[in-house]
C-alpha cells in the first residue's frame, strides 16, 4: 500500500499534540515558525515514510525558485521552468500506474511531495503572487509552513499565499472558548465521519450495483455521503488549526442548499474554487477580454469557465470519469451564465431580484442543483468495468 | 463622496445596468446581486478603461470592497 495521509491516524493525533505542546507557549515569532516547520518536516518525512533529508531537498528547491522570482533577468525563465517541471512531476504522480513504475530512487520522493495535489496548487499559488509582485517571497520555514501544512495535507483547505503571508506572526492568546470551539469542531467532524457518514455508507451505498427507484436513492446518499466525509475532513482541519493559531480557511458553507452551479462553487471546497478563480478563471478571461477589448463577454466567460473546470477535473484525477466530471461542472456553470445572462437582459435587474425571490423558483432551482451535482459524483465512482464486463 | 468614489459610482451604474446603484466603500459583492465572479472581470475592465490603469490578476483576485478598488485606482494614479 502506498504511503498517504489521513487525519484519522493516530499518528496525526500524535503531531496535533505535539504540535500544541510545544507552539502554544512560544510568544517569538521567527522561533514559532520554525519549531511548526519542524514540525511539518517530521509530520510529513513520517507519513510519507521519506528521509527528513529527502523531504529538505525537495522544500529547498521550491524556496529557491520563489525567491528567484524576483530577481530581474531570472523572474520569466525561473517561473516557466518551475512551472514546467511542477506540472511534469504532478503529472507523473497522478497517471495511473506510471508513477509506480517511475516512482525510483530519486524520483519516488519528488513524485511523492512535490506531485503531493495540494502542495502543487500551493506552489502555483504562491508563485503566481510572488511573480506578479503581489507579496514578497516566503523565508524558509515560511515555505514549509505554506507548503505542508500538517492539517491542511489531506484534503485541504488550500490556503491563498497572500492570506498565509497577512497573518501576525503570533496569534492573540486563544480564550477558553475558543479552545472550546476548536475542540467542538473537531469533534463535529469525528462525529460526521465516523457516525453519520458510515451509516449512510452501510446502509445505503452499494458502489451501485443496484438498479430502479434504489438507484435513484443511493445517487443521493452518495452525494451526502461524500459531503459529509470530505466536509468532516476540513472541519477536523478548522479545528486543530484554531487549536494551534494557525489560520485555517472554511472550506464548506451548506452546499446542498445551492440554487445553481456558480452558487455552488462558492459553497462547496470553496478554497479549491477560489484558487480556480485567482488561478485559472481570472487570468484566462482578463487576457482574453483585453485582447478583445472587452467584447463578447459571454464567449470569453465561457471559455475561461471550459478550461478552468476541465483542468479542476484532471488535477483530482488524470482519467476519463474525473475529465467527463469537470466538463459536466463547466457545462453547468456556463448555462447558468447564460441563463441569467438572458434572464437579466428580458427581466432587468430589478425583475430578476422579484423572480428569484419566488419560494418555488428558489425551491426547484435548489432541487435542480442537488441532483446535478449528485449526477456528477456518480460519474467518478460508478464501476464502468463492470458494466461493459 | 470623493472624486474617485464617484467616478467608479458611474462605472458600477454602466457595468450593472442599474442608474439607481449608489455604491459607498463598504459594499462588496454581498451588496450587489450581480456582482459574482464573472461580472467581476467586466468591472475591472470597465475601471481600468475609465482610469487609463491596469491591473494584475493577484489584484483582481484579492479585491473585497469597493474601498479596495478606490484605493488600488488612487494609488495606481499616483
Amino acid at each position: 500500500m502506498s504511503p498517504t495521509i489521513d487525519l484519522t491516524t493516530p499518528g496525526f493525533w500524535l503531531v496535533t499534540l505535539l504540535a500544541l505542546a510545544l507552539m502554544t507557549p512560544i510568544t517569538h515569532g521567527s522561533l514559532r515558525r520554525w519549531v511548526w516547520a519542524v514540525v511539518n518536516v517530521l509530520f510529513i518525512a513520517w507519513m510519507l515514510r521519506l528521509r527528513v533529508v529527502e523531504v529538505l531537498a525537495g522544500v529547498a528547491v521550491a524556496h529557491l525558485a520563489l525567491r528567484m522570482l524576483t530577481c530581474r533577468g531570472w523572474r520569466g525563465p525561473v517561473a516557466a521552468a518551475g512551472f514546467v517541471s511542477v506540472l511534469c512531476l504532478f503529472v507523473l504522480h497522478k497517471l495511473p500506474g506510471l508513477s509506480r513504475e517511475m516512482g525510483t530512487g530519486v524520483v519516488n520522493p519528488l513524485l511523492l511531495t512535490v506531485g503531493f495535489s495540494y502542495v502543487f496548487l500551493r506552489l502555483i499559488d504562491a508563485g503566481r503572487v510572488i511573480y506578479e509582485g503581489g507579496r514578497a517571497p516566503p523565508s524558509l520555514p515560511s515555505t514549509i509552513n505554506y507548503l505542508l501544512p500538517f492539517h491542511m495535507l489531506a484534503a485541504g483547505p488550500i490556503q491563498s499565499y497572500e492570506d498565509f503571508v497577512d497573518q501576525p506572526a503570533v496569534p492573540r492568546p486563544i480564550s477558553a472558548v475558543q479552545v472550546l470551539g476548536g475542540v467542538e469542531r473537531i469533534a463535529l467532524g469525528l462525529f460526521k465521519k465516523f457516525v453519520v457518514a458510515y451509516v449512510i455508507q452501510k446502509v445505503f451505498l452499494t458502489d451501485f450495483y443496484v438498479t430502479g427507484p434504489y438507484f435513484l436513492l443511493e445517487v443521493q446518499m452518495h452525494y451526502l455521503w461524500i459531503y459529509l466525509d470530505f466536509s468532516a475532513y476540513s472541519d477536523i482541519a478548522v479545528g486543530v488549526g484554531r487549536l494551534m493559531g494557525v489560520h485555517t480557511p472554511e472550506n464548506f458553507d451548506k452546499p446542498y442548499v445551492a440554487r445553481n452551479m456558480i452558487d455552488f462553487w462558492d459553497r462547496w471546497h470553496i478554497s479549491l474554487s477560489r484558487w480556480v478563480r485567482r488561478n485559472l478563471f481570472i487570468p484566462i478571461q482578463l487576457g482574453l477580454a483585453r485582447r478583445t477589448g472587452g467584447k463578447r463577454a459571454l464567449l470569453i466567460a465561457t471559455l475561461a469557465f471550459t478550461v478552468s473546470f476541465l483542468l479542476c477535473g484532471l488535477w483530482h484525477g488524470i482519467s476519463w470519469p474525473f475529465f467527463a466530471w469537470g466538463a459536466m461542472h463547466a457545462a453547468g456553470l456556463v448555462i447558468t451564465n447564460a441563463y441569467r445572462h438572458w434572464l437579466t437582459r428580458r427581466l432587468g435587474s430589478k425583475g430578476v431580484k422579484a423572480y428569484k425571490a419566488k419560494p418555488g423558483y428558489r425551491l426547484l432551482a435548489q432541487f435542480l442543483t442537488f441532483q446535478y451535482v449528485a449526477l456528477s459524483l456518480v460519474i467518478i465512482t460508478y464501476p464502468w468495468k463492470d458494466l461493459w464486463s | 463622496m470623493s472624486q474617485t468614489l464617484e467616478q467608479l459610482n458611474e462605472v458600477f451604474q454602466d457595468v450593472f445596468e442599474d442608474d439607481d446603484l449608489d455604491v459607498q466603500a463598504q459594499t462588496s459583492a454581498k451588496d450587489i446581486d450581480e456582482w459574482d465572479s464573472l461580472m467581476h472581470v467586466n468591472l475591472i475592465l470597465a475601471v481600468e478603461s475609465r482610469f487609463d490603469v491596469r491591473f494584475t490578476s493577484t489584484e483582481v483576485a484579492a479585491l473585497k470592497d469597493v474601498g479596495e478598488l478606490m484605493s488600488l485606482v488612487e494609488k495606481k494614479q499616483g
